[in-house]
């Protein structure tokens, strides 16, 4: 009897200890995609994609960007994301703007904006520099909690 | 049985320490924090305009303007915009510079125009308007600038739905870009930010 008490308590403190740890561990990292070459001009250009391993990156990818000009002289891209589960996502994204040099353009385009992507959906995203320097990009990516 | 039970005890406190969840701030009541300006983490209230939604409304409808091209069309590059009255007709009272300053900010960085700030009834600068009277007055030489080709104007609408205990707030950021010399609208933005919850406070 008081061999299986043992047991139970073990059996117990075990299952605590792993739920405790896991919801001490409730991670939401960003995930990033920019040019491969910020200089890239092209209607597709390759991507650089920094990836945490998380459950978004199993669930929603970024497929392609493709970008333009708008306003003769400004920078415009279009994200396209797959969700690759049946289940709709809410995600939050922020697209940061970048001159030649790399350094971030402080414009009204540093905001988190809602994304609520259905299951299997693929939806694009767009946004327009508000300057001709801009020349690169960082898309960010988070679960909305 | 006692040593495993330690054993366990001291798991529990390094993981408590060095867990990875959010760290909050030391002490019982010390819950304010700062945040970052327009972050997703800022409070969320169904019943007026937060600071978000501001710089959202505020990027959505420059996107809008910059991709017509409207700006561009202007035979003087960077025109001259007027920024006109943007009338809120919410329920709260909230100074409309709040959407328009960031509306500047990114105009202006656009290089396709120059915002005057001492044109027009509601000027933002009043003394640089006033120099420039007494200038203009005192020197018959005294060179005018151009009148402004554009001119900005808008309003903030605000609708409620209501369905058993579920409210949604609908705000409308309508702007208009009038262009002076013919007297036509040249681009009419819409930019709508719902909100829907069943309490004023939804969350972050």
């Amino acid at each position: 009897m008081i061999k299986y008490s043992s047991i139970h308590f073990r059996f117990l403190l075990t299952l605590l200890l792993a739920g405790f740890v896991s919801f001490g561990c409730n991670t939401n990292p960003v995930h990033q995609t920019t040019k491969k070459n910020p200089g890239d001009t092209s209607a597709l250009p390759e991507l650089k994609r920094v990836y945490m391993s998380s459950s978004l990156s199993r669930n929603l990818q970024v497929v392609s960007i493709n970008q333009a000009k708008a306003n003769e002289d400004l920078l415009k891209i279009q994200v396209n994301l797959e969700n690759l589960t049946k289940q709709a996502l809410n995600l939050n994204y922020k697209i940061e703007w970048m001159d030649e040099d790399g350094i971030v353009i402080n414009d009204s385009s540093a905001v988190w904006m809602p994304l609520y992507v259905r299951g299997a959906e693929n939806v694009a995203v767009q946004s327009v520099a508000s300057t001709p320097k801009a020349k690169n990009f960082w898309l960010k990516l988070q679960k909305a909690k | 049985m006692k040593p495993y039970f330690f054993r366990l005890s001291c798991l529990f406190a390094v993981c408590l320490l060095f867990s990875c969840g959010d760290r909050r701030p030391i002490g019982r009541n010390a819950d304010a924090r700062y945040i970052e300006d327009s972050s997703e983490k800022g409070l969320v209230n169904i019943g007026k305009i937060n600071s978000q939604d501001f710089t959202r409304a505020a990027n959505k409808l420059l996107q809008d303007l910059f991709t017509t091209g409207a700006l561009s069309k202007a035979p003087d590059q960077p025109a001259i915009l007027h920024v006109g009255e943007v009338r809120n007709d919410t329920q709260t009272y909230f100074d409309t510079d709040l959407l328009l300053q960031g509306m500047k900010r990114d105009l202006l960085a656009s290089n396709r125009v120059r915002i005057s700030t001492t044109e027009g009834s509601k000027t933002s600068d009043q003394y640089a308007k006033d120099v420039r009277a007494k200038l203009g007055r005192g020197d018959p030489f005294a060179v005018f600038h151009p009148r402004p080709h554009f001119s900005l104007s808008g309003k903030i609408i605000e609708e409620t739905s209501r369905v058993d205990k579920v409210t949604q707030k609908d705000f409308y950021f309508l702007m208009t870009l009038t262009e002076i010399e013919s007297g036509a609208g040249v681009w009419f933005g819409r930019e709508l930010i719902s909100k829907q919850g069943r309490r004023d406070s939804i969350g972050f």
